[in-house]
């Protein structure tokens, strides 16, 4: 299983982190909110600068959980990295391998990219202690538990 | 050939012969399951471009290839295939003029077969527990049902197919035009590459023509980076034209 950190553990990391996400920031907020299409509307996908390539992703909400498949070829188990954040997850890998494009698109010029990464928010009902996740064949599933927490309303 | 209407162009930059090759049409889908498919037909049996499409109707695009501008739906093939492939999602408004202009080019090529190669979206937890994805198939005539039954091809036979395969099969069968469309069970906003070597794989049995699919398989990770932001454009074209209602159960249902 990937390693799951705290965010208390790992302060610095979270920061070089959120700085390289914060580039790729796309509208994964959408994606609870479009739950019924699964649909994953994003921009850009890259950052030439962090050699960073934004995960593509679907989400499944089922009665008890949230299922986030992300799309992460290329990379090993034990370079990627989930952080539980208050309002998010944040997912980082490492490429095994560099890949690299002689000509991007417009910018024309030669961009490599090693890291992938997803920033995943979290809804409000999500367990952020009951998170778990498995990686099989370059795709990431993270089974987020909804909370269990009910508070009844009196009627006056 | 060129055939003109107020909506659509094709140009063949290479005369195609009547009746002599096996169609395939595969666009850009749930998992992009049919242009992968396109892309590794296009490598494995070495097919040439060999015309285009171009309509009113799609986005100001062009793809540059060697220094050279074309429309983004273009024409390939060898001696015995002949593929339509496109190069961008097509926007929900082309869908039906671009099915149109594909359905009128291939009645008047009057091909050996027409395939269709598209993914059957499965919830994601799904398809990941899933090794080898199922393939099914939809037939818009008698023709098309026989090609497939005698393959020992299963059949969709409830559901919902969305986007502008379903604009193809409605006009195919309402013109009796006969279509053999094989989905295989993929993703839908994850780019799929095992599910398209299954399409590969039937489209093979469907021709009795001997289609390679490992490079396809080991290269399978590279595939799905390198086709990553089609998959993107892709998601936004099939919110549009309601493909997610393909995981619904018709009302229907018998």
């Amino acid at each position: 299983m990937p390693k799951i950190k705290r965010e208390d553990e790992k302060k610095d990391a979270l920061q070089r982190l959120d700085d390289s996400v914060k580039a790729l920031q796309r509208r994964f907020d959408e994606m609870f909110e479009s739950m019924g299409g699964l649909g994953l509307r994003m921009q850009s996908l890259w950052d030439g600068d962090s050699c960073c390539l934004e995960a593509l992703g679907e989400v499944q909400e089922t009665e008890k959980e949230y299922i986030v498949t992300l799309d992460l070829p290329m990379v090993n188990k034990e370079d990627i990295e989930i952080i539980v954040m208050d309002d998010h997850l944040s997912v980082q890998a490492r490429m095994r391998e560099e890949i690299h494009f002689e000509r991007w698109g417009t910018v024309q010029r030669q961009i490599r990219f090693q890291n992938m990464a997803k920033k995943v928010p979290l809804p409000k009902d999500a367990d952020s202690d009951n998170i778990r996740a498995s990686f099989r064949e370059g795709l990431l599933e993270i089974r987020i538990a909804k909370s269990k927490r009910r508070k009844q309303v009196p009627i006056e | 050939m060129v055939v003109q209407e107020t909506l659509f162009e094709i140009v063949e930059l290479v005369e195609q012969p009547k009746g002599k090759k096996h169609a395939v049409i595969a666009l850009p889908d749930a998992g992009l399951v049919g242009t992968i498919a396109g892309m590794h037909l296009v490598q494995a049996l070495n097919l040439r471009l060999v015309g285009y499409i171009d309509t009113d109707v799609m986005p100001p695009v062009a793809v540059i290839h060697n220094r050279k501008a074309r429309p983004p739906i273009q024409l390939y093939a060898n001696d015995e295939f002949l593929l339509i492939v496109s190069e961008i999602p097509l926007p929900a408004e082309a869908m039906r003029p671009v099915s149109t202009a594909i359905l009128q080019y291939l009645q008047e090529l009057e091909p050996k077969s027409i395939t269709a190669l598209g993914g059957s979206a499965l919830p994601p937890a799904l398809r990941t527990q899933i090794e080898t994805p199922e393939v099914y198939a939809v037939a818009t005539t008698e023709t098309a049902y026989d090609r497939a039954h005698d393959k020992k091809i299963k059949f969709l036979d409830e559901g919902i197919v969305a986007g502008s395969y379903a604009i193809i099969l409605l006009e195919a069968q309402r013109q009796k035009i006969p279509i053999t469309y094989i989905m295989a069970q993929s993703f839908l906003n994850i780019p799929d590459p095992g599910a398209a070597a299954e399409t590969i794989k039937t489209l093979s049995k469907l021709t009795d023509i001997s289609i390679p699919t490992d490079a396809l398989i080991e290269g399978a990770e590279e595939v799905r980076v390198r086709v990553r932001d089609l998959m993107n454009q892709t998601t936004t074209s099939m919110q549009a034209s309601g493909k997610a209602q393909e995981f619904q159960i018709p009302a229907f249902y018998s």
